[in-house]
């Protein structure tokens, strides 16, 4: 056996193909043929079918194999049981549908009352700013605090309203610090 | 061993899809031993295999209306017993014991003598050896074939691999186990030289 066929080479794959029984009909009526020819391939194909009957073997006993597939399904059915129906059988996609339609309901609810208490909360007007605007007549909620913006609008308006302005800031300072003159008539007497 | 299980039982499968857990219990029982050898061969322990072969058919049962028929239900079942391999990999772990990847007794036969029945121990304990001495992916491929009796086609979804590779790699591996088994010397040896993956 000390000669190699070239012709041989091509057939080592099939052999191992054809030990574990994964070669097409189409191509081991072909590889049959040369091994009838070949004492070579012949021997190495009788050691690979060998060597997979051997590697079968090594399954474990059918008794032991037997008890593991029982194990599996009393394991098996028990977690079933504990996990319900299958998902997406149609009860399944129901439950699916009704947890999205709830979420949702949720969701919005959440939102309507944040957007609602959010509302509320920059209608209300606090004391101070209830004074202001009424004293300074216009409602204008923008005059109610002395900010620089509230000067500059009242300026824009007229002198009239300038004074308004001060004199409504004026008197919160008072009502706010009792014992303290208005910083406004401090220092603009 | 090297049989593939593809009855898929159509009727237990439509009841099953349907909801009927007997029905699903009977395909358990039809595919649990290849499972479990499949999922061995992946982790190479024994009672994490019964726990990933588990969590496949539960895994099968929760999405078991997905599945459409277009392979085989033992194809379709490997998909999940791959992701679920992938998955439990993700997780730290100690590494399996050589207790652990030891594989059962050989089956014994009844019909042979004392001293047959030790020689073929002794010959199934040394091929063994051998073929946890082979290169993780060429171990995966021959007891997947040889114990669990997936076809190549099923090999090829559970590692993920192109069924070429599969081919090539079951090839090489055969070979490097059959060069090792009957220490074949590769001057004599006619036919190829050193395989190689």
């Amino acid at each position: 056996m000390t000669d190699k066929p070239e012709s041989c080479d091509a057939w080592q794959t099939q052999l191992s193909w054809l030990a574990a029984e994964a070669l097409p009909e189409s191509e081991a009526a072909a590889l049959r043929q040369h091994l009838t020819e070949c004492p070579g391939c012949a021997a190495r194909r009788q050691q690979l079918v060998s060597l997979a009957d051997d590697l079968s073997r090594l399954s474990p006993r059918a008794e032991e194999l037997n008890a593991i597939q029982d194990r599996l399904i009393a394991k098996t059915m028990s977690a079933i049981d504990l996990a319900g129906p299958s998902r997406d059988v149609i009860p399944g996609r129901c439950m699916v549908a009704w947890r999205w339609l709830v979420g949702g309901i949720v969701a919005t609810a959440v939102s309507i009352g944040v957007l609602w208490f959010g509302f509320r909360a920059s209608e209300t007007p606090g004391p101070d700013r209830s004074v202001a605007e009424r004293q300074s007549g216009g409602g204008d909620l923008e005059l109610a605090r002395p900010t620089l913006r509230a000067y500059a609008i009242a300026f824009a308006r007229s002198n009239e309203s300038l004074d308004s302005l001060l004199q409504v800031h004026g008197e919160q300072m008072a009502l706010s610090s009792p014992g303290r003159r208005p910083f406004l008539l401090e220092e603009f007497p | 061993m090297v049989t593939s299980n593809s009855s898929d039982a159509p009727d237990d499968l439509q009841l099953a899809q349907a909801g009927d857990s007997r029905a699903f219990a009977r395909i358990v029982g039809l595919h649990a031993k290849t499972m479990w050898l499949s999922a061995r061969a992946l982790c190479r322990d024994e009672h994490e295999a019964e726990d990933l072969a588990q969590e496949t058919f539960v895994e099968a049962w929760k999405s078991l209306s997905r599945f459409d028929g277009r392979c085989q239900i033992t194809t379709w079942l490997f998909g999940i017993l791959r992701h679920r391999f992938l998955k439990s990999r993700r997780k730290p772990r100690p590494l399996p014991s050589s207790d652990d990847v030891e594989c059962a007794n050989p089956r014994a036969s009844a019909a042979l003598s004392p001293e047959k029945q030790a020689q073929q121990s002794e010959d199934a304990e040394r091929l063994r050896h051998l073929l946890h001495e082979l290169s993780d992916q060429h171990r995966v491929i021959l007891e997947l074939r040889f114990l669990a009796g997936a076809t190549l086609e099923e090999i090829a979804t559970l590692i993920d691999c192109p069924l070429g590779t599969v081919k090539s790699r079951l090839h090489h591996a055969l070979e490097k186990l059959r060069r090792a088994r009957f220490a074949v010397n590769l001057f004599d040896d006619h036919g190829e030289s050193q395989a190689s993956d």
